[in-house]
């Protein structure tokens, strides 16, 4: 039966909801990958779906396709601070040092009490080497993010080559978290840069304890005994340098180094005791 | 201390096997140590929606036909009351609009004009 030419067949589609009630049943389900097939093709545009896509992406470590999902839900809700400051962290995390810093900026003109964004704006501008620029959004995070605000001022600081106020923020970390290894570690650095060959090896013994494989420990420890001459000690802390680290091209030529100086060390006796035998050899 | 440095760039992983021809055979290589601050990532997590957002209210839009909340004659009684405890002697005088016309109605359409002009030019 032919249907009459007057009649015109309507087609109801359904909404995004009904896409995103099913991608949140998946995503509480753990299955994010089948959540976000579930969002993919929406009907409609519609910024919730985009953020939960966002969220799902981001979730999975795409950050770069979360930053897509979250740039179009500022499109269309450009007051969204929240949006903003998602769509910061997928480019801050996709390498986008830059682009990252103008999204913190947006989130925080929306809401300027948003600490998490002052300190991501911070972290970005200290990969952009704007040093100053990142002490200053350091200082201004409030109380409730002191420690790591006293971190990035630290980091900051110790770039800037400020190495006094530098160690002075690290030891605030350090009260408040003594176990930071990526404070010790910076101290570390510190120390070799100020040339305070005891500090680098109290610092190196504390991360030691605390992560006894850390590369930065060993190669402090390493770097004193070298310049310290304890060759025995050197060779200690290369050899498991190069256990650790077998890339290591320092650790591998520096245990060589600290061998032939125990070895040199041990044979001068002999050559002195040899005496006219060895006459013309020159002791190293 | 020797040269050793500390640097905020890292250094690529160096791959292969180790070549000692570069430094004399007694001279001590520096090691790379890094400034980093990958502490401050641990404290930055995305926000988590909990909905969608509400709709923003679009501000009402200007009407192009004037609305009038009360009319002339109330909102002049109003004023007369407001301003009849302030100053008794006021006098009130209404304006009455006038449309002027401007002369005679002298509209042709724009077909009877070129058709005139046509038979005139004929």
């Amino acid at each position: 039966m032919t249907k009459p030419s007057n009649i015109i067949e309507i087609s109801i589609k359904p909404g995004a909801q009904p896409q995103i009630d099913a991608a949140l049943a998946l995503r509480s389900s753990g299955f994010l990958e089948e959540a976000l097939r579930a969002l993919a093709n929406p009907n409609e545009y519609n910024p919730y779906l985009y953020t939960v896509r966002g969220e799902i992406e981001f979730a999975l470590g795409r950050f770069h396709d979360a930053a897509l999902s979250y740039f179009a839900v500022v499109l269309s809700e450009p007051d969204n601070a929240d949006a903003h400051y998602n769509l910061a962290l997928c480019l801050q995390r996709s390498d986008r040092w830059d682009a990252s810093c103008q999204a913190f900026e947006r989130a925080l003109s929306l809401d300027p009490s948003r600490d998490a964004a002052r300190l991501g704006l911070g972290a970005s501008l200290l990969y952009l080497n704007r040093l100053d620029e990142a002490l200053a959004t350091f200082h201004q995070c409030s109380s409730a993010l002191d420690g790591p605000a006293s971190f990035g001022k630290a980091v900051a600081l110790q770039l800037l080559q400020r190495f006094g106020e530098a160690e002075n923020f690290y030891e605030v970390v350090l009260a408040s978290d003594p176990n930071s290894e990526e404070t010790l570690s910076n101290l570390i650095a510190l120390g070799i840069e100020t040339e305070d060959l005891d500090r680098v090896r109290d610092y190196s013994q504390r991360l030691l304890k605390i992560s006894p494989q850390s590369p930065a420990a060993l190669q402090g420890l390493a770097t004193v005994a070298l310049e310290r001459r304890n060759h025995h000690a050197a060779a200690r802390y290369c050899d498991r340098l190069v256990q650790l680290a077998p890339d290591c091209l320092e650790a591998w030529h520096n245990l060589r180094v600290a061998l032939d100086r125990i070895l040199t060390a041990f044979n001068a006796p002999k050559q002195l005791e040899a005496g006219p035998a060895l006459a013309g050899t020159e002791v190293k | 201390m020797g040269n050793s440095k500390a640097s905020s760039v890292a250094q690529p992983p160096a791959v292969g096997i180790p070549a000692f021809t570069e430094s004399g055979h007694d001279q001590t290589r520096d090691f790379h140590f890094a400034v980093t601050w990958v502490t401050l990532f641990a404290h930055l997590d995305p926000i988590e929606s909990t909905g969608p957002r509400p709709r923003q209210e679009t501000s009402p839009t200007l009407a192009l036909v004037p609305t009038v909340a009360s009319s002339p004659l109330a909102a002049s009684h109003s004023l007369a009351e407001q301003h009849s405890g302030q100053d008794s002697n006021a006098a009130w005088e209404m304006v009455v609009p006038k449309m002027i016309r401007t002369g005679q109605r002298t509209f042709i359409p724009a077909e009877d004009e070129r058709n005139q002009r046509t038979q005139e030019l004929l």
